[in-house]
């Protein structure tokens, strides 16, 4: 027994290595944090994710070394040649194998009862309940894994096929139900969770699950292990070989599936793509209009070559030399955008909307990318907005300026940082105040804004807000404060502030309620801050009320924000978008 | 010639064989390249559709490796698992021409498949893109130089036997320390497809072809040379069975790189750049600037702190300040001062209050903050050290005014002696303004008993130990505690100076009392209601903050709500749950202590 116990324990030492080397990296990684200035979801959260990854793959490796090989490889005839019965065997591989895995608790549980405990003051007996339960949680994972690999090491290389598969079929599953994701916290986070009077509620419904993969593995693979595990292993087995279909076919199936309903839907939007089109190549364009559209479209080809001469003239550069301009675009989604090389407009855009899209395209020619896009966003689309207005004279359909100054959300720092601003306020905010701080570079310097992209040339590498805007006015022949004192009386206004909105915010089921209070007509949604611009939720209220359907939403909470319209016929004013949490 | 003919029928058999082996496995591969296909394509609409040329690039890019993978691997795996591959060995065809065909086949069978989407997705862009043959023949050159770079590397990967799935998991696990920055693709065999697309519509990216080509032929040529050293003796080696322990130890070592590749990106911490280009704020000196001359008397003030902390701390511990106007609004600015931005070696402060001993003492207070990253604030044993520190130094060599002022307030709202040794609660019921000239005078009587040498080396050890470049942590609050010497002696001096502060004339801007409870909201966000014992004074808000539901203090990046009250009760709403664990207080500003006043922070429970 002892003798098997030190082959086994041989077998899996580089394993516990590994387990001690992860840990003495995951320790070092917290030691070099400002712990104490962190929430109890911080501290138990940093890279607890990257560590269950780490460990519940450990822990499936540990299993899947385990019991299968023997067979696989024949050892286990010599094994029979031991006086120790098959039971005693499985045994001593299962406690063997076991051990990694508790080390592996048992640094989850050290380290995070460490950082929980010792830093975080003050922290009392709920921070012992804390660790407690993500121990428990991640035991219950481990332990899930730990079965899973000793159950799959009978198929060999082919366990490790079907763990990715199933985390990929997992990772599918959560993507169409977030509610899924509870069962596979590996990518979703172990610690997305509401807290209930300073207790964490969660789900049993997992844990029950995770506890019964792990007795299910185990207990399969110690009955393999006593009988038929010969036959199983053997070359052609047609379990084996259903099992090795199964493997490939279970990814292939989500696949076709989810490209079946893909395709679905795209034959939807397919009739939009036959829309008669024509083409139309000026000296610098090639424009595709539709049809439809032809007397809009033509209005923008004649306008196209009079306005990049402007354009020329404005950046006094000689710009792109060739641009596509197609005008077949979803006027859903956006009113015009510029790529590299082209640009899209809806069909029956104006040509103001054109020379924004323009703008851009001789501002990219220009820069090649140098300065700091946290820093340049605003001015881009503000000074695209500014030459629109200038050339055109048409302003329709922006979010409003003096809206944005009266609810506190045109601070001109703010400006410089376009995530931290993003994260706070409407991203599309940044079309008015641009255009009003390219104002103020023109009123404070005397010369057009497009100074501003000439002077970006001489930039130094990554630069901050503050300083790379220092550089660039004073490249314009101004200065910042001058600029900023500019901006401030463009915007300043006799309106005071505007009245703050407000939402009561229930749950009945599946379906979340927000009754609106205030001025407020509109809801815009997001699941976080990193969320593309494209995926924001609108809903606009009904008898004071937002409806949204909780399966829209990822974790255990959500950002809104409230619109308010300032003038009829205008786009609503956001509000700072606000984090709502739901409720359990 | 008759050696070239027997090539030529030998390379033909092999060619039929490789084909008989793997044309269900690629036509597999070629038809779920369908829905790939669909599922880019309804991915894009998804967003506006805005350019459906690139997800036929997108679809090579993403989707493309996989078959690759599949099949160059299965080219030279199967007959290594058969053990085919000795016979074959032993037959007269030589090893690079078996190769070859192996790659004729697998890059004729995948090219194929690539193009084949490709055009299909090009095909159906064309019904409302401007699609050039000139650009559809670029981007199928694009897209087969990617898909060769992709199979030469795969096909040498392959020849590593057991250890090429280890070789991919550490390749792929890397490519974490490179999450931030897409621009190391350009430098990868991906290079082919890595610019956007529509970039290639008037310029073909030669860069891009050459790299991914040069990717290529170095894949192959390694391959070759693995293929044919010694008769393929390190294939041959690789590709032999591994032990258990073998197997054991090369997925550890893979499994702790890819931890080490997820961990490294999280440590580093971004810096802020290039505020040594604004001007200094007081010609000669750099520690101090601002884009706003106005702002030189602030930095004149705040020099002078400076001076004296630099002395304590020394060289190691400068930190550039930079001065910033804070923003016109239709509402006054929460503070006359506040830090916007912070890192190891710059300080960014938004001020908008005149120049005066409040502005230095704040600014001091975000400075050590800034140097303790933080840490300090929730350092219970010499909070009140800190908290004081900056008006201290604000008022030195003159009467402290402000701070005896703030503490007189304070006893005539009820402080005691008692109070002192419990610093937490003095900051809950009276606020940081006030509690930071409570300190004050605490730091004063430390000075005046222990001397300005031992106060500095004090103040040193348990503030401005410089962090050797690095981002302040844990590791710091092994640092020594301040010696204090005898502390109850301390407290009495304090003490002391508290008590003579009232001596100060005395002006009434004391708060009413307040009461703050929880309004009955079923199933809703949290409602505050208040109730003033007297009428409020002008400007008073009501103040409400999360705390951390675990440990029931508040931290820095927690929720905070204000709302203007007037009249002497309603009810205030808040973002936050209801079920969570929230304080609130009543707050107003005093010109004459230059202070909030509150009426104590209390916790609102359920």
């Amino acid at each position: 027994m002892i003798a098997l116990l030190r082959k086994e324990l041989e077998e899996l030492a580089p394993l516990l290595l590994a387990v001690l080397a992860g840990a003495v990296v995951w320790v070092a990684a917290h030691l070099t944090q400002s712990l104490p200035t962190w929430s109890v979801r911080e501290a138990l959260g940093y890279l607890l994710e990257d560590w269950t990854m780490f460990a519940c793959l450990l822990a499936f490796a540990s299993g899947h070394s385990r019991v299968g090989p023997e067979f696989v490889h024949g050892t286990i005839h010599f094994m029979e040649g031991l006086p120790t019965s098959r039971v005693r065997m499985f045994a001593v591989k299962l406690v063997a194998g076991a051990l990694p895995v508790a080390l592996l608790l048992a640094v989850t549980v050290a380290v995070k009862g460490w950082a929980l405990s010792a830093w975080l003051d003050p922290a009392g007996g709920s921070v012992a309940l804390v660790t407690a339960w993500a121990s428990l949680q991640i035991g219950l994972l481990l332990y899930a894994c730990y079965g899973a690999g000793l159950f799959l090491s009978w198929f060999g290389a082919m366990g490790w096929a079907a763990f990715g598969s199933f985390g990929f079929g997992m990772l599918f599953l959560s993507v169409i139900s977030p509610g899924a994701r509870a069962w596979f916290p590996l990518i979703w986070g172990v610690v997305d969770l509401v807290w209930v009077d300073g207790w964490p509620v969660t789900r049993v419904g997992p844990l029950l699950g995770w506890a019964f993969t792990g007795t299910a593995g185990i207990g399969m693979s110690g009955l393999l292990f006593l009988g038929p595990g010969d036959r199983l292993v053997k070359t052609g087995s047609a379990l084996a070989a259903v099992f090795r279909a199964l493997v490939f076919a279970a990814p292939g199936c989500i696949l076709v599936v989810f490209g079946g309903f893909s395709g679905l839907a795209f034959l939807v939007t397919l009739p939009s793509f036959f829309e008669p089109t024509f083409r139309v190549d000026t000296e610098h364009f090639r424009f595709l209009g539709q049809r439809a559209h032809e007397a809009e479209v033509r209005a923008v080809i004649d306008a196209s070559e009079g306005y990049r001469a402007q354009l020329v003239t404005l950046f006094e550069a000689p710009g792109p030399q060739r641009v596509d301009v197609e005008m077949t675009g979803s006027a859903e989604h956006f009113a015009g955008l510029a790529l590299y090389g082209k640009v899209q407009l809806a069909p029956a855009e104006s040509p103001a909307t054109l020379v924004h899209e323009l703008s851009h395209a001789f501002s990219q020619e220009l820069r090649h990318g140098r300065a700091n896009d946290d820093a340049w966003r605003f001015f881009e689309e503000g000074l695209a907005t500014w030459v629109a207005r200038d050339l055109t004279g048409d302003e329709a359909g922006l979010p409003s300026a003096p809206g944005a100054w009266r609810s506190g959300q045109a601070d001109w720092m703010l400006l410089f940082e376009d995530k931290r601003r993003t994260e706070r306020f409407d991203p599309d905010q940044v079309y008015p105040l641009g255009a009003i701080w390219a104002e103020a570079v023109a009123e404070a310097s005397g010369r057009a804004p497009t100074c501003v992209v000439r002077a970006s040339l001489d930039l130094p590498n990554h630069l901050d807000g503050g300083p790379q805007w220092t550089k660039m006015l004073s490249g314009c022949g101004t200065s910042l404060p001058a600029v900023i004192a500019a901006y401030d009386r463009l915007l300043q206004s006799d309106a005071g502030p505007l009245p703050e909105s407000h939402a009561r915010v229930w749950r009945e089921g599946s379906w979340l309620y927000l009754a609106l209070s205030g001025d407020a007509t509109a809801c815009r949604v997001r699941s976080n801050a990193k969320d593309p611009r494209e995926q924001y939720g609108v809903y606009e209220a009904t008898d004071g009320r937002c409806d949204l359907w909780r399966g829209t939403l990822n974790s255990s909470s959500f950002d809104l924000q409230l619109g308010t319209v300032l003038e009829p016929g205008e786009p609503p004013s956001w509000g700072p978008w606000h984090t709502v949490v739901i409720p359990p | 010639m008759s050696t070239l003919r027997a090539l030529l029928r030998s390379g033909v058999a092999l060619l039929l064989m490789e084909l008989r082996q793997h044309l269900g496995t690629a036509l597999l591969l070629a038809m779920l390249t369908v829905p790939a296909m669909f599922i880019g394509l309804i991915f894009a609409m998804a967003q506006g559709g805005a350019s459906v040329a690139a997800v036929g690039a997108g679809v090579v890019y993403y989707w493309m490796p996989i078959p690759v993978l599949v099949l160059m691997q299965r080219l030279v795996v199967h007959e290594r698992a058969d053990g085919t591959h000795s016979f074959l060995a032993a037959l007269p065809p030589p090893m690079w021409l078996r190769l070859t065909v192996k790659l004729i086949v697998g890059l004729a069978l995948l090219e194929l498949m690539s193009s084949a989407a490709l055009l299909t997705v090009l095909a159906i862009a064309w019904l409302r893109e401007i699609i050039t043959l000139a650009w559809v023949a670029q981007l199928v050159v694009q897209a087969g130089v990617y898909v060769a770079a992709w199979s030469a590397v795969t096909l040498a990967a392959t020849h590593l036997g057991r250890f090429r799935s280890w070789f991919w998991l550490v390749l792929l696990g890397s490519l974490e320390l490179f999450d931030d920055d897409t621009r190391w693709q350009a430098w990868t065999w991906l290079a082919a497809l890595a610019a956007p697309t529509d970039a290639g519509r008037h310029a073909v990216p030669w860069a891009g072809l050459g790299v991914s080509a040069a990717y290529t032929l170095g894949a192959l040529l390694i391959a070759y040379a693995l293929a044919g050293w010694r008769g393929g003796a390190l294939p041959a080696a690789w590709f032999r069975e591994s032990s258990t322990r073998d197997r054991v130890a090369g997925a550890s070592l893979v499994l702790l790189w890819m931890l080490i590749a997820e961990v490294l990106p999280e440590v580093g911490r971004p810096e802020l750049h290039g505020w040594e280009l604004v001007p200094e704020a007081v010609a000669g000196d750099a520690r101090v600037r601002s884009f706003d001359p106005a702002l030189q008397p602030h930095a004149v003030a705040l020099l002078r702190a400076l001076d004296h902390l630099d002395a304590w701390a020394g060289p190691g511990a400068r930190t550039t300040i930079a001065l910033t106007p804070e923003a016109h609004g239709p509402t006054p600015p929460e503070a006359p001062v506040r830090v916007w931005d912070a890192d190891d070696a710059t300080l960014v402060l938004r001020v908008a209050g005149p120049a005066n001993a409040d502005f230095v003492a704040r600014a001091v207070d975000g400075l050590l903050e800034q140097r303790s990253s933080g840490l300090l604030a929730h350092a219970a044993d010499r909070a009140w050290l800190r908290d004081g520190l900056g008006l201290y130094l604000a008022e030195l060599g003159q009467e402290p005014i402000l701070a005896k002022r703030r503490a007189a307030w304070a006893v005539r709202d009820g402080l005691d002696r008692a109070a002192l040794a419990d610093w937490r609660e003095v900051r809950r019921r009276y606020g940081a303004d006030v509690a930071a000239g409570i300190a004050a005078l605490g730091v004063r009587a430390w000075v005046d008993e222990a001397g300005e040498a031992r106060t500095g080396a004090v103040v040193q050890a348990a503030l401005l130990t410089p962090r050797s470049g690095g981002p302040a942590s844990v590791l710091g609050l092994y640092r020594s505690k301040p010696d204090l010497g005898d502390e109850e002696a301390l407290r009495e001096r304090w003490w002391q100076h508290v008590a003579d502060a009232t001596d100060l004339p005395y002006e009434d801007d004391a708060l009413p009392e307040v009461l703050l409870f929880r309004s009955p909201a079923e199933l809703s966000n949290l409602d505050l209601g208040y109730t003033a014992a007297a009428a409020l004074p002008a400007g008073a808000e009501l103040i409400a903050r999360e705390l951390d539901p675990v440990r029931g203090v508040f931290l820095k990046d927690s929720p905070v709500w204000r709302s203007p009250i007037a009249a002497p009760t309603g009810v205030v709403p808040t973002w936050a749950a209801e079920w969570s664990a929230v304080e609130a207080t009543v707050s107003v500003w005093s010109e004459a202590q230059q202070a909030h006043l509150i009426t104590g922070w209390v916790e609102v429970s359920r």
